[in-house]
């Protein structure tokens, strides 16, 4: 049978005794969430947009579906976002910006997986965010994610494939859903379907944003990043200079 | 080599293949990490969920059998008895620097003595994670009560801090850059040695945050090492780290702290928890507050 | 921001380089626990957050004006156990909060009790001399 790599056969000959002794057989080949068991998809590294818009854009173009009353709260936020009058913590004193908010960001992020821990980590250049993607258990209960709600909400992931899923839940409601003032509820839930495109060269992110307090029904928006290898994540100082953004089409004054 | 190609060849090996596959494939994919063995080369400060905490409380301590003067301690309190001060209901006394340390060069022990001043005549010290600042190094260290957590990869570590979502990344193996410019946690490049010891060296750093928790100062030029040694029992992490700055420092000095493996109920497991997300200063003055960091306007 | 700057500032009469504990656990040193105060008031705002969480509450002072009073609270997990959700206070409610008042004089002080708008009473109003939880 082959071994593709010469690497793989020394460490596959040790692995081997620990798998006979360990790996039950249905976890042969099989995507599993096991951590250390199972072969993940590599999605390590940094990814930096070339694109950005305040204004989050569902697939099918048009608004979110808001509901009136939403509609209403969303016209009055979009205004004062024009006067810098929006009380947005996120861009004053640089807490979390949420999900889907966070995927907007023109900053660069990285990805860190560690199958060992069970555990994904998105961790965002701005505001030096951190999300924790739990691979090994489901999500809390719906009393601990109304007890212990959280800016980036709790997230749970499992491999779908090729394909990375991220359901998450249990936003507070100190957020925002986009950069123009988009509103939302405690009752928000996201999935996230994350794929590389592209030869590889490029990340894609379709969420899907469910939240009945605003919406009439579920929509979905995608986002797509560019591999970046060759940068690195940088500090994130509130109200210090951030790095150029010049490479990112549609910030504002690029 | 493409991870994905070298799967379905080896799916299509059949159950042996299939065993290489659980075997293997770890060992390729660039983000697993590499398993402690007895003797190995890597100690392991990450698998089945570990989380650290500092113990001791937030200063450095002296490295045992280190013949120079070590980090600024308490003038009131030495030697740990700060640290070792009943807590709750009784009257908190503030921390003081032991200005007469040696280490410190003219300018900064005359910047740490009207610090001093000011808190002994009532006012409240300056605490950088206090004020949501971001740490620098080695004044993350000190970050308490809270879980750190590492992530290993072999080009990457990444140390996460859950207070206040602070990151450092080690870039392993590789030396610095030319010019690294100016952060708050700098430039760090490590390697592992003796099979029980990550090294991390940085440069780099900015200098706009106090060191410690005794207000001492530091320039662009301090530079940093530190060991973290995995103890035998994997319960615990010595850290002892040299601080070499000509511009603040008389010579170079060395401390340490320790981490133990967590326990709840805050520093068992990761959460959520955004300095910025608490209330400002309720209850004083504020004009007595430094501002937490802040943007009046958004740079995008 | 520089920080040698604003010690250096110290040195020219600008207030000194201090800073609140606003993250840090406040020492209960801080609180008179020998006394209570009990204030009617509207809640404007209560922060469900660690280590401390606080409810702001605007009660009217001698002139009929209202004035924003601060009382802090434990952390998430221990105020969870004690039967509190993130809504059980709501901006705009009514309330009735004992609190150990801040030894400074200042509009803030530790929790001891609560009486809300449906009437349920929570917390213990009575216990003096110790840390309120």
């Amino acid at each position: 049978m082959m071994v593709p790599h010469r690497l793989a056969r020394r460490a596959a000959y040790s692995a081997l005794i620990i798998a006979l002794a360990v790996m039950p057989v249905s976890a042969v080949g099989a995507a599993s969430n096991a951590p250390g068991v199972q072969a993940w998809p590599d999605f390590s590294g940094m990814y930096w947009t070339n694109s950005y818009s305040a204004k989050i854009q569902p697939v099918g173009g048009g608004n979110p579906p808001y509901t009136a009353a939403a509609m209403a709260i969303y016209n009055k936020n979009a205004a004062a976002v024009k006067t810098y009058s929006l009380d947005d913590k996120a861009r004053k004193l640089c807490t979390p910006d949420g999900v889907p908010r966070i995927l907007e960001s023109p900053y660069p992020f990285e990805i860190v997986q560690s199958p060992d821990r069970g555990e994904i980590y998105l961790i965002y250049e701005l505001n030096h965010v951190i999300r924790l993607v739990t691979m090994a258990k489901p999500l809390p209960s719906a009393d601990e994610l109304e007890t212990f709600p959280f800016y980036s909400g709790h997230s749970a992931g499992h491999w779908d494939g090729d394909t990375l899923v991220i359901e998450t839940a249990g936003f507070n409601e100190k957020t925002f859903l986009d950069n123009s003032g988009a509103p939302h509820t405690d009752q928000l839930r996201t999935v996230e379907r994350i794929r590389k495109i592209n030869g590889g060269k490029e990340l894609e992110d379709v969420v899907t944003v469910h939240d009945p307090g605003v919406f009439t029904k579920d929509w979905s928006a995608r986002f797509v990043y560019q591999a970046r290898p060759d940068i690195r994540i940088m500090d994130y100082a509130c109200g210090e200079k951030h790095r150029d953004l010049s490479p990112v089409k549609g910030v504002q004054g690029h | 080599m493409n991870t994905r190609i070298a799967l379905s060849r080896m799916l299509s090996g059949g159950f042996l293949a299939g065993l290489l596959l659980c075997g293997g494939v770890v060992s390729m994919n660039s983000a697993a990490q590499p398993a402690s063995k007895p003797g190995g080369a890597i100690p392991d400060f990450s698998s089945a969920s570990k989380t650290w905490v500092l113990i001791n409380g937030t200063q450095f301590y002296k490295v045992p059998g280190d013949t120079g003067p070590g980090p600024v301690d308490d003038k009131n309190f030495p030697n740990g008895a700060f640290a070792r001060q009943g807590g709750g209901g009784a009257r908190t006394v503030n921390r003081i620097a032991d200005t007469s340390n040696p280490i410190l060069k003219p300018w900064a022990k005359k910047l740490m003595d009207i610090a001093n001043e000011r808190v002994a005549a009532g006012g409240i010290p300056f605490v950088d994670d206090s004020r949501c600042w971001l740490g620098g190094v080695p004044s993350l260290l000190l970050f308490p009560g809270e879980a750190v957590v590492f992530l290993q990869t072999p080009k990457e570590v990444w140390i996460l801090s859950k207070r206040d979502a602070q990151v450092r990344r080690v870039y392993m193996n590789v030396p610095h850059s030319k010019n690294p410019g100016y952060s708050w946690t700098g430039e760090s490049v490590g390697h592992y040695e003796n099979g029980d010891t990550l090294v991390v060296d940085t440069i780099g750093l900015d200098d706009q945050g106090p060191l410690d928790r005794y207000r001492t100062p530091h320039t662009k030029q301090m530079h940093v090492v530190e060991r973290y040694r995995l103890n035998s029992d994997r319960k615990g992490i010595e850290i002892t780290f040299t601080v070499d700055d000509p511009g603040a420092f008389t010579m170079p000095w060395k401390g340490k702290v320790d981490f133990k493996a967590g326990t709840p109920p805050r520093s068992d497991h990761w959460e959520e928890d955004i300095c910025a997300d608490n209330g400002d200063g309720y209850g004083f003055d504020p004009d007595q507050l430094i501002p937490m960091p802040h943007a009046d306007r958004p740079d995008f | 921001m520089d920080m040698r700057a604003l010690i250096i500032a110290g040195i020219a009469g600008v207030l000194p380089a201090i800073a609140i504990p606003a993250f840090a656990h406040h020492s209960y040193a801080e609180f008179d626990t020998d006394k209570k105060v009990t204030l009617e008031g509207t809640v404007k705002e209560f922060q469900w957050t660690n280590p401390h969480s606080w409810m702001l509450v605007m009660v009217p002072n001698a002139n009929g004006q209202p004035e924003q009073w601060a009382v802090e609270l434990s952390s998430v997990s221990l105020l969870a156990e004690r039967g509190w959700k993130p809504k059980t206070v709501l901006p705009g409610d009514k309330v009735a909060i004992t609190f150990h008042p801040m030894r400074n004089g200042m509009r803030a002080g530790s929790y001891m009790a609560i009486k809300l708008p449906n009437g349920k009473t929570m917390g213990n109003a009575d216990r003096l001399g110790t840390a309120a939880e």
